[in-house]
């Protein structure tokens, strides 16, 4: 198995070739950066876009990209680049936290045919468009994230004319699977090329990914465990393809996505370290909150001082997980701001928190 | 693609069936230096898919402005046209607006370079300069003083730091020059693209690219973009106060 810092000495060699020798095909290449829900510090790797590419090519000419990173929208130039060899191809960047109805009224002046980005940000879009506009998107890439079933409604409903597909993806590696009509959502067949085992499977086949491919520069990764739990499934697609496994979901459940934010435990466990005078052990519980105006995550944080917090203690730590992180650009108060997310509810604990064997202090209560 | 003359640009706004944007400012108005001048408010006033005289592929931009917010369309043909970058291989984009950010990344990927973006988290942006071992580096005054510590522990100088914006506090960008072997301003708008350059001094003067008809008026830059855009900038008044040497170049003013 290839873990994680293993596969950082074969990124880091990507960055090394590319440096000794200029790329003869820029176009087709990129910098790739992880967000951090595989780890940190972050990986940064020279990608060869091919995946996928293929998948990009043709039909659709206007696509909003709706993702938070700028190395994952520079992903998307690069994509419009190609398409613009065959056809016209234009791409509006839209930041998933920052949707609103003035930002509604300027997706509709550029009237867009395909939507590409996190599944949560693409069902939020839908509040903001109007019903001609949402029927004439013809194509939704969904990426980045796992699919829940009631986004995926959601998704099918508010945009009824969409061919919807999502793609199984890491930033440190690239293109994994994608989906096809027949499968239900967050199951995929490989892209070629691409080998996924199942390590340890348990009496359901669930266990962890191993993902074996070629990356740029020849390069190959040999069941790299990539962090999310899946099995296969047996039996040919209905498409004819043999090949088939679902993601389960991520391993650790203190790194969590959710509304377009990556809330990590590490931040977390930082910023009750900045309050450790008023507060002792603290657990937090993310949620996704359904509004007419869409969905928002939520955090409910519960936090436990032996004897009881004092005066002035709830806003101290409301301020320090509010200063958190969760995003590359922005932390907790700035999505909350921005609507993304509700406040933050803090609820006080009267006894200590039980033990566990091993301590989830983020836990995801999202279906 | 060749510069366009300011006639050419005019005639083919007069003549457009795909927009009458200009026509409807300018009324008959058809001499170059009589056609009345073009604001901040007339891009916002009208939507992107009215004053589209082109369509060419490329990257939508959103601009804000105290005006209203408003879209432009940047095709890849006239990022590649506009030559205010300097090349190098492997270049940083570090942008406080993200849509500059994509623009100036897909400049450097149209000459060959294999550009990294900045993100807002200083410290994330700090450590990926570092990881890539950029060699150049494309800022606006905000996003360059969080770069400091990085450029600081570095052993050699970058090639270059271009620094893109509307305004400069010369005195606030005058210790970075270390940092690289040249340090160059280049003034420019999210709405126009790149207008003029200087290298960095205590009073610089702006040398207008070829691409740049630049007049002053009323001591604000005017503004024509001898490229055929997707929304061509004809006349613009970019609100920049400053003054000509009478040599062609131009001083900031405020």
């Amino acid at each position: 198995m290839l873990e994680r810092n293993e596969l950082s000495a074969l990124l880091d060699e990507t960055l090394a070739r590319a440096k000794r020798e200029p790329l003869a095909d820029i176009l087709s290449h990129g910098i790739g950066v992880t967000s951090g829900t595989s780890g940190r510090p972050l990986l940064v790797s020279v990608r060869k876009y091919f995946a996928h590419s293929a998948e990009l090519t043709g039909g659709p000419e206007r696509a909003i990209c709706l993702r938070s990173s700028m190395s994952t929208a520079l992903s998307y130039v690069a994509f419009t680049e190609l398409r613009a060899r065959a056809h016209y191809a234009a791409m509006l960047y839209i930041d998933p936290a920052a949707l609103s109805k003035d930002v509604g009224a300027l997706i509709e002046d550029f009237d867009p045919d395909e939507l590409c980005g996190f599944p949560h940000a693409v069902a939020n879009l839908a509040g903001v468009l109007s019903a001609e506009a949402r029927g004439r998107i013809g194509s939704i890439e969904l990426a980045g994230e796992g699919l829940p079933a009631a986004i995926a409604t959601r998704i099918r409903e508010s945009f009824p004319n969409a061919a919807i597909r999502m793609i199984y993806t890491a930033s440190e590696i690239s293109g994994i699977g994608r989906s096809c009509p027949h499968l239900p959502p967050n199951t995929y067949h490989p892209f070629p090329g691409v080998t996924v085992e199942v390590f340890e499977p348990d009496a359901d086949g669930e266990g962890e990914l191993l993902i074996s491919k070629m990356i740029s520069f020849g390069i190959a990764v040999r069941q790299y465990r990539i962090g999310d739990f899946g099995k296969r499934i047996e039996g040919t697609c209905a498409c004819g393809e043999r090949d088939t496994f679902e993601v389960l979901g991520r391993n650790g459940r203190d790194y969590i996505k959710l509304a377009g934010a990556l809330l990590r435990r590490e931040l977390f466990d930082r910023a009750a370290a900045d309050c450790a005078d008023v507060l002792d052990d603290y657990r937090a519980e993310a949620s996704l909150v359904h509004t007419p105006r869409g969905d928002r995550g939520k955090i409910t944080l519960r936090v436990y001082r032996a004897g009881g917090p004092p005066a002035g203690a709830m806003e101290r730590i409301r301020d320090a997980f509010g200063s958190v992180f969760v995003t590359p650009s922005r932390r907790l108060n700035e999505v909350i701001e921005s609507g993304a997310f509700e406040p933050i509810e803090i609820l006080e604990s009267e006894t200590p928190f039980p033990p566990e064997i091993k301590v989830a202090k983020i836990v995801s209560r999202i279906d | 693609m060749a510069p366009q003359t300011s006639k050419d640009l005019v005639l083919d706004a007069i003549r457009s069936e795909q927009s009458d944007f200009y026509r409807s400012i300018w009324g008959d108005a058809a001499d170059f230096s009589a056609l009345p001048i073009t604001r901040r408010r007339d891009l916002a006033r009208v939507p992107l898919s009215k004053r589209r005289y082109a369509n060419e592929s490329g990257i939508t931009k959103i601009v804000p402005s105290a005006d209203g917010t408003f879209l432009m369309h940047a095709d890849f043909a006239s990022i590649r046209a506009q030559e205010w970058g300097v090349v190098s291989r492997r270049p940083m984009v570090h942008l406080s607006d993200p849509y500059e950010t994509l623009e100036k990344a897909a400049w450097c990927r149209e000459r060959g370079c294999l550009p990294i973006a900045g993100e807002r988290d200083p410290g994330v942006s700090r450590y990926l300069a570092e990881k890539y071992d950029i060699d150049s580096l494309i800022a606006d005054p905000d996003t360059l003083p969080a770069l400091s510590p990085y450029l600081a522990g570095r052993v050699d100088p970058l090639e270059a730091i271009t620094v893109i914006a509307p305004s400069f506090n010369t005195a606030a960008l005058l210790p970075f020059a270390r940092f690289a072997r040249r340090l160059r301003l280049v003034l420019a708008l999210p709405e126009t693209g790149a207008i003029a350059e200087a290298p960095l001094d205590t009073q610089p003067t702006f040398t207008p690219f070829p691409h740049a008809l630049v007049e002053v008026s009323e001591g604000r830059v005017v503004l024509t973009q001898l490229l055929a855009l997707s929304t061509p900038i004809i006349r613009y008044d970019t609100g920049i106060r400053a003054a000509s040497d009478g040599a062609g170049a131009i001083v900031l003013e405020g």
